[in-house]
């Protein structure tokens, strides 16, 4: 049986986590994925939903090893595209909140409860576990352009360990954020616009333990990424 | 020398019969067809009737007519590949939709046959494959639903293994006797 554990303060009662799903897009994170499930069940007692985004290396089964609901792709949309089809399960069982995180270790499962706190108190519709130190200088750069392009004062624009209420993720997983390619401006942009407050939580974030960030894997991925979400901010300005 | 407006009509004609050819070898919707058709037909036209597009150019202030008719493709062109964009984005959007409630419902069909408890097989089952996994596979004995660990022991790969399994139908399954 899963046992969880509780911060001091959380003022969360156990079975709420009954009510939280963690949704783990991943891509080819074999060496990882069994762990980051396997910690998250240790922690909390949650649902863990793995959304295999068309892995050729098994991720899917070691994900399903480890205890996780895994919702398998059968055309590779990206991580936003997988993070869509978690929030859809999560809609589709009612769960009261999604959490989403990386596949690949950066994030830890021990704040989860620090992010959650917030959405489950009321005091905002979505949290995002930042960690802006992480960045080399020339991603804060361009996180600074689009900060001052989008208007939106958050920290860490690129984080993916974030936890949403019911109504933002659901709002999210409507055919209007489809097109997206990334959860970040347009995600961001999107909440801001509907109303949603948005609140960071500092949170520490560990080095991968394999693979590499597949946006900013090139020169001109990144050039490409940026050039992207420069349209995407004009577009949707408020 | 032919004149010009026959080439002109002749081009109209051709264009408009391999139209209504692809159309009537279901190799292009019909809703495509009107763009196509018009295209052809303005082309017909304006090369029968040249001083048509000399007007609406001295009209227009353009100086060498002909050149009216070939900006007025190109806009054409321009806006139908702008259409075809926006009509690929819909599509993808439709696409990654199915996509979703496709992960979700072959999901949810995995996780059913893993809960359905372990059961009892018959000494000498035979079994159906339902789905060939990396590691696992998921089988039908009778009424029952289940996953068994998959051990290949012939130097074959997993998609080979995978392939005969799903090509016959039907597998062996070998208790594994400590």
């Amino acid at each position: 049986m899963a046992s969880f554990r509780l911060t001091q303060d959380s003022g969360i009662e156990s079975g709420f986590f009954k009510d939280i799903v963690v949704i783990i897009p991943a891509l080819d994170e074999i060496a990882t994925i069994g762990h980051v499930v396997r910690d998250i069940k240790r922690n909390i007692s949650c649902n863990v939903v793995v959304v295999d985004d068309g892995s050729r290396d098994g991720t899917g089964e070691a994900a399903l090893r480890a205890g996780a609901v895994v919702l398998p792709h059968t055309v590779r949309t990206g991580a936003w595209g997988a993070i869509r089809t978690g929030f859809r399960y999560a809609d589709k069982h009612g769960y009261r909140m999604a959490v989403t995180m990386d596949g690949d270790g950066q994030h830890l499962s021990s704040d989860i409860h620090a992010i959650i706190n917030p959405v489950a108190s009321g005091a905002a519709d979505v949290a995002i576990g930042a960690c802006p130190l992480r960045a080399s200088v020339a991603r804060q750069l361009a996180w600074l352009c689009l900060r001052k392009l989008s208007g939106l004062d958050i920290a860490d624009l690129t984080s993916g360990f974030r936890a949403y209420n019911r109504e933002a993720y659901s709002m999210l997983s409507s055919s209007e954020t489809a097109l997206l390619d990334y959860q970040d401006m347009g995600v961001l942009m999107l909440l801001r616009n509907k109303g949603f407050t948005i609140t960071e939580i500092n949170v520490t974030m560990c080095p991968r333990a394999s693979g590499h960030s597949r946006i900013f894997s090139s020169w001109v991925a990144v050039f490409r990424y940026l050039l992207l979400t420069i349209i995407l901010c004009l577009a949707k300005i408020k | 020398m032919i004149s010009y407006r026959i080439t002109s009509l002749g081009i109209g004609v051709l264009i408009a019969t391999v139209i209504i050819l692809l159309v009537r070898k279901d190799l292009l919707h019909t809703r495509y067809s009107i763009m196509w058709l018009s295209f052809a037909m303005a082309a017909a036209f304006f090369g029968m009737f040249p001083q048509l597009n000399d007007r609406v150019a001295l009209y227009l202030g353009v100086a060498y007519p002909p050149i009216l008719f070939v900006i007025g493709a190109m806009g054409i062109i321009i806006i139908k590949l702008l259409t075809m964009d926006i009509d690929r984005s819909k599509q993808e959007r439709d696409i990654r939709m199915l996509n979703e409630k496709i992960a979700i419902l072959e999901g949810e069909r995995f996780s059913s046959a893993r809960t359905d408890g372990p059961g009892t097989l018959p000494d000498n089952p035979e079994v159906d494959l339902v789905e060939c996994r990396s590691s696992m596979i998921v089988i039908k004995a009778g009424e029952k639903t289940g996953s068994v660990n998959m051990v290949i022991e012939d130097a074959i790969t997993h998609e080979q293994a995978c392939m005969e399994i799903t090509i016959f139908g039907r597998l062996e399954l070998h208790r594994n006797e400590k």
